[in-house]
Order: C-alpha cells, then structure tokens, then sequence
C-alpha cells in the first residue's frame, strides 16, 4: 500500500509534463492550421474587412522567408542585425568590467560615482536611438553604440555586485601572503566573478539585441529591424511578421546556446 | 561636567563636516567638474557646440521649455502612457501569473509559450501594434504593457510558490476559510513579489511607450526627441534626454517612498 502511494504522484507528474507536451504540439499546429484556413476560406473576412491586409497568413510569411533566404537577401539581413549585437555586446561587457574593477578599487570612488551611474542608468537609453543615428550615421556603428550603452550598466552593476560577494578572509590571506593588486584581481576577483558575469550576459543578449533592433527601426538600411520597419512603411504586414519570427528564431537560439555553455561551464560545481 | 565634555566634543565636531554633507559635497563636484570641461571643451574650440551642444546652452533650453509650458502636454502624455500601462500590467499580469499558477497542466502547457515570447524582443511587434490601433494613447499603452506584464506575471507565479506551505497547513487545520488564507497567507507572501514586479517594470513601461513614440506618434517625449535628432538639434536632445531622466528618477523616488509608507517592514 504505502508502494502505491508513495509513486502515485510522481506517476502522475510524469503525465503531466507529457500531456502538456502533447497540447503544447496540439495548440501550435491548431492556432497555424486555424489561422491558414480563416485566411484561405474567406472566415475572417466577416470579422474584418481586408483581413490579409492586417494577418497575412502563415504560408505567405514561410513563402517569404523562402524566398529571401533563396535569393540571399535574408543572410545579409540576419548578419547585420547579429554582428551589431555581438559588437555592442562584446564592447559593452568590456568597458563595464573595466569600470567595475576600477570602482571596486577602493571604497571612497564607488561611494563617488554611485550616483553618477545610478542617474545614467535610470535614463531610458533607447531614447538615445535617434541621437546616435544623427552622430554615428545610420550603419552598424549607431546600432552598437546603443547596445553599449545599455550594456555597460548591466555589466557594471554585476561587476561590482560580484566582486562585493567575494569571501573577504581570502582576500586578507592573500594579502597576509604578500599578494600584489594584480595578484589578487587574478586569483580572487577574477573567478568569483565569472558567475556574475555570466549572468550579466544572459540579461545582455536579449537586451543588445533589443537595442539594435530600436536602432534599425530608427534608420537603417538593412537587417531584421530594418525588415519590420519597411513592412510597416510599406504596409505590408507579411514582412512583418517575417521579421518577428527571424527574431524569435535568433533569441530562442542564441539563448539555448547560453543555456548549453551554462551547463558546460558550471559542470564543475555539480560534480 | 556636562560643559567640558560638550567642549571635548564639539571641536571633533567641527574638524570634519559629517560623512553624508562630504560625500554630498564630493558629488557634487565631481558632476560640476564634469560640467566645466564640457563647456570649456566648447569654448575652446575642441568640440564644436554644434555637435556636442554645450551646459549653458542646455541649461537655457531648460528654462526655455519650462518658462514656456510646450513640455508640459509631451511629459504628461508620456508620463500618463507610463503610469496606465503600468496599471494595466499590474492588473493582467497578476491575473494570469494567478490563473496559470491554478493549473498544473495549464502551467506546463503555456510555460513554455511565455518563454518563447519573452524570448523575442518586443519591440519587434512596435510597428504591427501602431498598425492595429492607431497613432496614440492606445498603441504606446498597448506596447508597454506587452512588456511590463509579463513581468508581473511571472513574479507572481513565484510568489505563490514562495507560500510557506506549513502556514498553509495550519491554516487550513485551524479552519480558516478561502478569503482567510488569502489574506493571512497569499497577499503578505506576495506582496513583495508584487511590488519588486512594479519596480523592474517602472522603468521597462517607460521604454516601450518611448520607443511606441518613436515608431509614430505626433505627441510625447519620444516624439520631440526623434524631431529634436532629425533637425540635428544636439541641444534639443541632451535636454530632452535630461528631463527623462529626471522624470524617471522622480517616479522611481516616490515610489521607494511609498514603498516606506505601505510596507515598512522589507
């Protein structure tokens, strides 16, 4: 009896996670398959007039995709946006950890330029947008320069944190042994903080690439941003969508990308 | 007795300001600092002022568009879009944390769909939503939300499985009804979860109605700052840019304050 009860429920949680499995592939190919078929019969025009104006249709955005990945527009696009991220992503992480190991440097500097940061942060950056596409022009260097600005903070503001958890005792031990300031960045400072970091670039990705995006929204001339703004300038929603789901595409897989190096880099703390 | 020690007291007193007035004083500095070489980097001639604007004359636009009121429609057009979108999050985004949290089978089955557009940088869906609903309110309230919400749904989903199931129990031993569990157990366990959600989503609703404004709009901040750039008005913009910031630091201030007044204890 106590056999019976006691694996009950894990029974049942197992058919849980499967019956969600199972909707979950149910509700994807229902919503799709509904969605073709109002556009196809002519259903939704009775809810809307023109209704392939405003929700295309699934074939028509898979047509398109097709086609632009055939005729090689859609790599240069794709590329643009994912260069300008990686750019702004790699500039950023390091001039925020540079700022913050120079801040963590000593007490009386942090307590300075805290307010400093604070009010930089709390400014909404992508306002920055069209100013950066008035100084740096409207190539990958305005989009960059955007993602920087926003991810020098989360950078910062994790590099700080990061080296303020460090285990104080070590540090004094270190010093106690005659350890140099550059010693201790190294063998202390520096692998506390790759968690930190790390973090700090999973809250980045998605962020850079939020940026980029507003930037080829604001003034671009290619990219998936880019491709969004022309359907909506060309009110043609099936460009739209198009871009929403190379982006979606690019997010998923960029952050499935950071899961698996996550699980392959903290390995160690498992074992 | 008591005037020797006040005498042996003062004098410490006096030697140094206190610690907050200096670090006070220190920022302030380091910001007039700052300040004095922009401007002088413009008198100099090492900065052209058409380019990089210059303090004073940023501080006269200030005045300029206060004394003259024009700021005040754009701010509260923004500032409202903010604020309701917040509302609206709060309300939408605790509603479906509570209703997906009720069903096990519903939380494994949508979960992944929330991901999947988290995921996705909403601003993509910018222009589609200014397509929809229009130039206005609608749009950039509607944007926001689409990102603020999501925030309030999934802290909610952890607040409610941060409830200390033992209290839970008791309760329920002790014969307490729905509404009493609700409010001796649910709402306190939440309440944190609920206002670190507004805090995070302050500053991410005013994001999405800035770049609704940018996408389209005839009124706001967002929209004087995208005119401010066309016309190559650096002035025009570091002003901008300045009033929200300090907008945003405003909201955020008070909303620590009323954080003081409503719960004291975290």
């Amino acid at each position: 009896m106590t056999l019976v009860a006691t694996q009950a429920p894990a029974r049942e949680a197992m058919s849980v996670e499967k019956k969600a499995r199972f909707l979950q592939v149910g509700l994807l190919v229902f919503g799709l398959a509904f969605w073709e078929m109002a556009m196809r019969t002519g259903l939704m025009a009775y809810l809307v007039p023109n209704p392939g104006f405003w929700f295309s249709s699934p074939s028509a955005i898979a047509t398109l995709i097709w086609k632009l990945a055939v005729n090689g527009q859609l790599w240069n696009h794709v590329w643009l946006t994912f260069s300008a991220t990686l750019i702004g992503l790699g500039l950023g992480a390091v001039i925020g950890i540079l700022l913050g190991v120079l801040m963590a440097q000593s007490t009386r500097l942090e307590t300075l330029f805290d307010p400093i940061w604070s009010a930089l942060n709390a400014l909404p950056k992508v306002a920055l947008a069209p100013a950066f596409a008035a100084s740096f022009g409207i190539g990958i260097a305005s989009k960059s320069a955007l993602a920087v600005a926003i991810v020098v903070f989360v950078f910062l503001f994790n590099t700080t944190a990061g080296l303020r958890a460090i285990n104080p005792t070590l540090i004094c031990n270190l010093k106690l042994m005659g350890a140099s300031r550059l010693q201790i960045l190294r063998m202390a400072m520096l692998p506390s903080l790759v968690r930190w970091l790390y973090g700090a670039l999973r809250i980045s990705l998605g962020l850079a690439l939020t940026a980029v995006v507003v930037g080829e929204f604001v003034a671009a001339r290619g990219g998936i941003g880019f491709i969004i703004q022309y359907g909506f300038g060309m009110f043609n929603v099936t460009w739209c969508y198009a871009g929403i789901v190379l982006l979606g595409i690019i997010a998923l897989a960029t952050d499935a990308a950071m899961r698996i190096g996550e699980y392959y880099l903290t390995r160690w703390e498992r074992s | 007795m008591s005037t020797t020690t006040l005498a042996s007291i003062t004098p410490a007193r006096k030697r140094g300001m206190p610690a907050s007035v200096k670090i006070a004083f220190e920022r302030t500095l380091i910001v007039l600092a700052i300040l004095l070489v922009w401007q002088v980097c413009v008198w100099t001639g090492i900065a052209s002022a058409q380019k990089v604007s210059s303090p004073i004359l940023v501080a006269g636009r200030l005045v300029e568009i206060f004394g003259s009121g024009m700021i005040w429609p754009h701010l509260f057009d923004t500032l409202g879009a903010t604020l309701i979108a917040l509302a609206l999050s709060a309300v939408i985004g605790t509603a479906l944390g509570i209703i997906i949290s009720a069903n096990r089978l519903v939380e494994a089955t949508l979960e992944p769909l929330f991901v999947a557009i988290q995921g996705i940088p909403r601003v993509a869906f910018g222009p589609m939503i200014v397509l929809f609903l229009g130039v206005g309110m609608t749009a950039k309230v509607f944007l926001a939300v689409s990102i603020a919400a999501f925030v309030f749904m999934g802290n909610t989903q952890q607040g409610l499985k941060k409830v200390d199931p033992g209290v839970m129990r008791n309760l329920r031993l002790m014969g307490a009804s729905r509404r009493q569990i609700m409010k001796m157990a649910i709402i306190p366990s939440l309440a944190p979860w609920l206002w670190s959600a507004l805090d995070l989503s302050l500053g991410l609703a005013m994001i999405g109605v800035i770049i609704a404004e940018f996408i389209s709009s005839t009124r706001g901040l967002g929209h004087l700052i995208s005119a401010a750039s066309l016309g190559f008005d650096t002035t025009g913009v570091i002003t901008l840019l300045i009033v929200m910031m300090i907008a945003s630091i405003a909201f955020r201030s008070i909303l620590i304050r009323l954080r003081r007044r409503v719960f004291p204890w975290f």
